[in-house]
C-alpha cells in the first residue's frame, strides 16, 4: 500500500481541506461584517473565498480518490 | 499504431519524478519566494500591498496554466526558451531564454542575500545585518555563492527526496504561521485603517504591482521536472494546479495578514523617534529581507518558538532556491547551446565530475558581478535585485504567452492532455484551432507589469534592457560566425521531434494520437528508423 493510501495521509489531507475551508469562512464573514461592501475588503473577501475553494477542491479531490 | 514507428534512442534523463516530486519541485523553488518579496512590497505599496498581490496573483495563474499547457503538451527540459523558441522562432526564443539566465543568475544573489537576512534575526548571528555590518554581509554572501558555484561544479546538488522533505515542512510551516496568525493576530479593522491611512500614489502601486511578481517566479522548474517526470501529460496538469492554488493562497493571505495584524509586541519607533504601524516596521530597509520571520515572532506565543525557527528554516529554503538558480543557469545554457543558441562552449563538461564547468563558472561569476553592484546601492541593494528579478521574469513571461497562442495556431495536432479553459473555436490554414482567451488575458496583464517595471524601476529599466542587448550582440556574433540566420530559424522537423518527445515521455497513446493527425493531413507521413 502507498503512502498516498495511507489512513494518516488520507486524515491529514482532509483535516487540512477542513482547515481551509473553516479558516476561508471566518475570515469572509470576518471581513465583510466589518469592512461592508467598501473597495478595501476586496483583497480580504477574495482570500477568504479562494481559502475556501482550496480546502473544498482538496476535500472533493481526497473524497473523489477514496471512491 | 505505436508499433509501426520505431524511435532512434536519444540520450535523455531518467523519468523518475513522482506526482508528490513534480509539485515539490516546483514548491523548493516558488514556495521561496514570498520570503524575499513581502519585505519588498511592503516597502514600496505600503497600505495597497494585498491589492498588489492580488494583481500579480491573478497574471500569475495565467502564467501557471500557460506554463501547465506547454509542459505537459512539450515535455522537455528547457522551458520558456524551448516553448518560444518553438513557436516564435530562434531569435525570439534566444531573447527568453537570455531574460530566464538574467533571472537565475540574480536569484543566485538574491536569495543568498535573503538567507543571510534571515540568518541575521537570530540574536546570535546580528553580525550578519547589513545595515549594521555591510562589509561581513557582503562578503558572506559571496562565499556562499562561491561555495554554491564549488558544490554544482562537483555534482552536488539537492536531490528530488531532499526537495520533496523540505517542501513538506515548508508547506506545514507556511501553512502553521497563516492559521496562528490570522487565529490570534488578524483584525480585519486593522486591515481597513492600514489599507485607508498606507494607500500609496500611482507611481507606488505601479512599483509594488511589479514587484509582487517576484513572489510567483520559479514555473521554469515546472517544465525542468516535466522531462524528469513518467506520464508527464498526466501528472503536470495535476500537481501544477494544486502548486499554482497553494502559491497564490500563500501570497494573499501573507500581504494581507501583514496588513492586519495586531503584533504580539509594540512595534518599535521609527529612525525619527515617531510612532509607526506595523507593516511599516515590516517593510523598513532593516526588515526587508527577513520580514516573514519579523511577522511570525509577532504571533503571541508561538512567536518565541518562531524567532529562532523561522529564520533557520527560511534561510534554509532560500539557499535551496539560490542554488536552483545555480543549477537552472547552467542547464539553461545547456540547452541554447544545443539548439545553436549559445556558443558550445556552454556545452562543454568537467572531465572528471561531468558538469557543466564552464556555464557554472560564468554565471556565478555574473551572480557575483551582481552582487558588487547591489552593495553599492547600500540599503537598496535588496531593491536593486528585486528590480532586476521582475524585469527578467516579466520579460520572459510575455514572450511565453505569445508563444502559447502561436503554438495553439501553428501546431494544432500537438495533443495537449490539459488545454487552459475559456477558448474559442476558430479555423486557420484550413487547421481548427483553440484560441486560449485567458492567454491574451494573461499576456495583457504580464505585459502591464512589464510596463510598470520599465516606467518605476530607475536601475531595471537600463540594466534590464543593457543585459538583452548585451546577449543579443553575443548571439549576433555566434550566428554570423556559423552561417546561421540571425532573426530566422534553423531548419528543424517539429513534427518528427514532437512525436519522439511524446514516445520518450512514455506518453504513448498521445504519441499515437499524434501520428494518426499527421497521416491525415499527410498521407506520405513515415518516420525513419534508426
Amino acid at each position: 500500500m502507498s503512502f498516498r493510501q495511507s489512513k494518516a495521509y488520507v486524515g491529514f489531507k482532509v483535516f487540512n481541506g477542513m482547515l481551509f475551508i473553516v479558516l476561508g469562512a471566518a475570515i469572509f464573514v470576518q471581513v465583510a461584517r466589518i469592512a461592508g461592501a467598501r473597495v478595501e475588503a476586496i483583497p480580504g473577501l477574495v482570500l477568504g473565498a479562494a481559502m475556501f475553494g482550496l480546502g473544498a477542491y482538496r476535500l472533493t479531490m481526497m473524497l473523489r480518490y477514496r471512491t | 499504431m505505436s508499433s509501426e514507428i520505431t524511435v532512434a534512442g536519444q540520450q535523455e534523463l531518467r523519468r523518475s519524478v513522482t506526482p508528490w516530486g513534480s509539485y515539490s519541485w516546483g514548491y523548493a523553488d516558488v514556495g521561496a519566494d514570498i520570503f524575499v518579496a513581502l519585505g519588498l512590497v511592503i516597502g514600496v505599496a505600503g497600505g495597497a500591498t494585498n491589492i498588489a498581490f492580488l494583481f500579480a496573483g491573478l497574471v500569475y495563474v495565467c502564467v501557471g496554466l500557460a506554463y501547465t499547457e506547454l509542459a505537459a503538451a512539450y515535455p522537455v527540459a528547457g522551458g520558456g526558451q524551448y516553448f518560444v523558441m518553438r513557436g516564435l522562432g530562434d531569435f525570439l526564443g534566444f531573447i527568453a531564454g537570455w531574460a530566464v539566465l538574467l533571472d537565475f543568475t540574480i536569484d543566485i544573489t538574491l536569495f543568498a542575500w535573503g538567507c543571510i537576512g534571515y540568518l541575521s534575526h537570530l540574536p546570535v548571528l546580528h553580525i550578519l545585518d547589513a545595515g549594521t555590518h555591510p562589509m561581513v554581509h557582503f562578503w558572506v554572501i559571496f562565499s556562499v555563492i562561491a561555495a554554491l558555484a564549488a558544490l554544482n561544479v562537483i555534482g552536488v546538488r539537492e536531490s528530488t527526496a531532499f526537495n520533496g522533505f523540505v517542501s513538506a515542512i515548508d508547506v506545514f510551516s507556511e501553512t502553521l504561521i497563516l492559521v496562528l496568525g490570522f487565529l490570534f493576530t488578524f483584525h480585519p479593522e486593522i486591515l481597513i485603517h492600514s489599507m485607508q491611512t498606507g494607500w500609496p500614489n500611482t507611481f507606488q502601486l505601479m512599483n509594488g504591482i511589479s514587484l509582487a511578481i517576484i513572489s510567483f517566479v520559479g514555473l521554469e522548474s515546472i517544465s525542468h521536472a516535466a522531462e524528469e517526470t513518467s506520464r508527464p501529460a498526466q501528472i503536470i496538469p495535476r500537481t501544477s494546479i494544486s502548486l499554482i492554488l497553494t502559491i497564490l493562497i500563500f501570497a494573499l493571505a501573507y500581504s494581507n495578514l501583514a496588513l492586519g495584524m495586531q503584533p504580539w509586541f509594540p512595534t518599535p519607533h521609527d529612525a525619527a523617534g515617531h510612532a509607526q504601524q506595523f507593516w511599516h516596521y515590516l517593510g523598513t530597509t532593516q526588515n526587508q529581507d527577513k520580514a516573514v520571520a519579523v511577522m511570525a515572532s509577532n504571533i503571541p506565543y508561538f512567536g518565541l518558538l518562531a524567532a529562532f525557527y523561522v529564520p533557520v528554516f527560511g534561510a534554509t529554503l532560500l539557499l535551496i532556491s539560490s542554488n536552483s538558480g545555480v543549477f537552472g543557469s547552467s542547464r539553461i545554457a545547456y540547452s541554447m547551446s544545443q539548439f545553436n543558441l549559445l556558443p558550445s562552449i556552454f556545452k562543454r563538461v568537467h572531465r572528471k565530475f561531468k558538469t557543466p564547468v564552464i556555464s557554472i563558472a560564468v554565471f556565478c561569476t555574473l551572480a557575483a558581478i551582481e552582487l558588487v553592484f547591489a552593495a553599492l546601492q547600500g540599503d537598496f541593494g535588496y531593491e536593486f535585485l528585486g528590480d532586476l528579478y521582475a524585469f527578467g521574469a516579466a520579460a520572459s513571461y510575455t514572450l511565453v504567452f505569445v508563444a502559447l497562442i502561436a503554438l495553439r495556431m501553428k501546431d494544432p495536432l500537438t495533443p495537449r492532455k490539459f488545454m487552459i479553459p475559456l477558448n474559442l473555436k476558430l479555423r486557420y490554414r484550413g487547421e481548427q484551432i483553440y484560441f486560449p482567451l485567458v492567454g491574451l488575458i494573461g499576456f495583457f496583464g504580464i505585459l502591464a507589469i512589464l510596463v510598470f517595471v520599465l516606467l518605476t524601476h530607475h536601475i531595471g529599466r537600463i540594466a534590464g534592457p543593457s543585459w538583452l542587448i548585451f546577449g543579443i550582440a553575443i548571439y549576433a556574433i555566434y550566428r554570423l560566425r556559423k552561417k546561421l540566420p540571425l532573426f530566422g530559424s534553423a531548419p528543424r522537423d517539429w513534427s518528427r521531434d514532437q512525436v519522439r518527445i511524446l514516445k520518450n515521455a512514455g506518453e504513448l497513446e498521445l504519441m499515437d494520437e499524434l501520428v494518426d493527425k499527421l497521416k491525415a493531413r499527410d498521407p506520405n507521413f513515415t518516420m525513419k528508423v534508426s
